[in-house]
């Protein structure tokens, strides 16, 4: 056998075996045969397999809408996933900046605050993840940075506006342990402040369970507002929905400064995919679509 | 499926892709309007693969969703210097295709009439009729004996296994193995021969 032959038999091994298993022997052969013969283009081999199935593929055909459909929505999935890296946090940014630019007050105050923000989050270390990063978040540890009144166990002056029938208007923080204990796969995050002057020394976290749907806020800091002249409302941006209109997640208010406030989520619609949690400034009652330009509280979950 | 909006709907891609511009140069980006054309361009490519080599139509849907998932995974190794768009997204697709029978250990059963749904959906319209480089491998493939040209195409396109080839065709295991390689090498050889338009046409 010369070196030609036996390039030969391993060329023949090696489309074989891109179309169906070797026998034991033939594999055997085959290994053989690659370590004497030393650099062998399986690619090659490869490619020219591909590039003949495609010339005796004769007729193309045409998808159904269904798959299609599927089609791309595992592509916006994918690439929904990766914009979670990036631009759907960037938007939250956007959201922070616009707040920002409202007033110069409030632009010096947001920085400030986001100065304590990031010196909070760099105090955390790796527990706390920055806007872009992936990994999830257990439990973050207790915030020492920031001035902190002592909470109180029970928070009884908040009042969510949208409590389901039956239920409870006031979260105690007691609800928040339990939600934690009977949620062990809810994710976590951390509050930091949006800009308006109302969230500048916000901070607690936001507890979201995909598969109840249900989540808990605890708020450190919000400052209070009057129900009748605005109130806050929470949205979620859902990587799986238009990013100009995230899920609205129920109205509350803040009856009095300081200490802990838990505050439950209702979402109005499932959330998929939730990607970054916002508070913002509404009139009484909230709004359908917010403008965005008053934001207390934002928590990236990625 | 999820019935929600896509983001393509309302995606402003940074970058836009143009005519010339290889698809999958634009999806390693992720250029939304770049993977809608790739979806656009390949997936009747692929469906047709896929339902070929696939038990039933729903198993072949499920291979489609797959190789589209691999496509967007690594369509930043297409390199449109080394080969062809069409033939990287031909070999992903196999590879996937036969990782899926070789998974589920089995085989598009010969005797196994297709859908009626699926066979009034036969488009008339030929695959790349004006790809150089997929023509000129049809012109050298056609230079075969039409049993042998049968057996190549039983292989690549049905994914029958030389077994089933073999009782399909009525010839000896041997036959085809050595059939279905002979032709695949003289494809190779003509591909490599520097008198061959498909070399002259990718040295274009």
């Amino acid at each position: 056998m010369t070196v030609v032959d036996d390039m030969r038999r391993l060329e023949e091994l090696a489309i074989s075996r891109l179309l169906e298993p070797l026998s034991t022997d033939e594999e055997e052969e085959y290994a053989a045969l690659k370590a004497r013969l030393g650099q062998f283009d399986d690619a090659a081999i490869e490619t020219t397999l591909a590039l003949a199935h495609l010339a005796v593929l004769t007729a193309a055909e045409p998808v159904t809408r269904t798959l299609r459909a599927a089609v791309e929505k595992d592509a916006d999935e994918f690439f929904g996933n990766q914009r979670t890296q990036s631009s759907i946090v960037a938007a939250a940014r956007t959201w922070c900046n616009r707040a920002f630019s409202a007033s110069s007050a409030g632009w010096w105050i947001g920085l400030a605050a986001s100065v304590i923000t990031l010196l909070v989050l760099v105090h955390r270390g790796p527990e706390v993840q920055g806007p872009v990063a992936a990994s999830d978040v257990p439990r973050p540890v207790e915030v020492s940075v920031a001035p902190v009144v002592p909470p109180p166990r029970v928070a009884p002056n908040i009042e969510p506006k949208s409590a389901p029938p039956g239920g409870t208007a006031v979260a105690i923080g007691s609800e928040w342990q339990a939600f934690l204990a009977s949620h062990p796969h809810a994710i976590e995050r951390a509050w930091r402040a949006g800009g308006d002057a109302t969230g500048e020394r916000v901070m607690g976290e936001v507890a979201w369970d995909e598969a109840s749907q249900t989540g808990y806020m605890r708020f450190v800091n919000l400052r209070h507002n009057e129900p009748n002249a605005e109130e806050y409302q929470l949205w979620i941006f859902d990587g799986e929905r238009d990013q100009r209109y995230p899920v609205d997640g129920g109205v509350f208010d803040v009856t009095s400064s300081g200490g802990e406030q838990i505050v439950p989520i209702h979402a109005k619609l499932r959330v998929r995919v939730p990607l970054v949690f916002a508070v913002t400034v509404e009139q009484p009652g909230g709004v359908v679509v917010s403008d965005r330009s008053r934001i207390a509280a934002i928590a990236n979950v990625s | 499926m999820v019935g929600s909006s896509s983001h393509f709907a309302d995606a402003h891609p940074m970058r836009t892709t143009t005519p010339a511009e290889p698809v999958l140069l634009a999806v390693a980006r992720g250029d939304r309007a770049g993977v809608r054309r790739c979806i656009e361009k390949y997936a009747p490519l692929i469906w047709s693969m896929a339902r070929r080599m696939s038990m039933s139509s729903a198993d072949a849907e499920d291979a489609v969703q797959e190789i589209f998932l691999d496509l967007w995974r690594y369509a930043n190794r297409f390199d449109p210097t080394v080969g062809s768009e069409k033939v990287f997204v031909s070999v992903l697709a196999r590879r996937r295709l036969i990782e899926r029978v070789r998974h589920m250990q089995r085989r598009l059963a010969v005797e196994q009439p297709l859908e009626e749904s699926y066979l009034s959906q036969l488009a008339s319209s030929s695959l790349a009729e004006n790809d150089v480089e997929i023509a000129e491998a049809r012109r050298i493939l056609a230079q075969l004996p039409i049993p042998h040209q049968e057996a190549i195409s039983l292989s690549l396109v049905e994914g029958l296994s030389h077994g089933e080839i073999a009782i399909r065709l009525g010839w000896p295991l041997g036959t085809v193995k050595t059939v279905i390689r002979r032709g695949i090498l003289r494809l190779k050889d003509l591909i490599r021969d520097p008198r061959s338009h498909l070399t002259k046409a990718r040295k274009r």
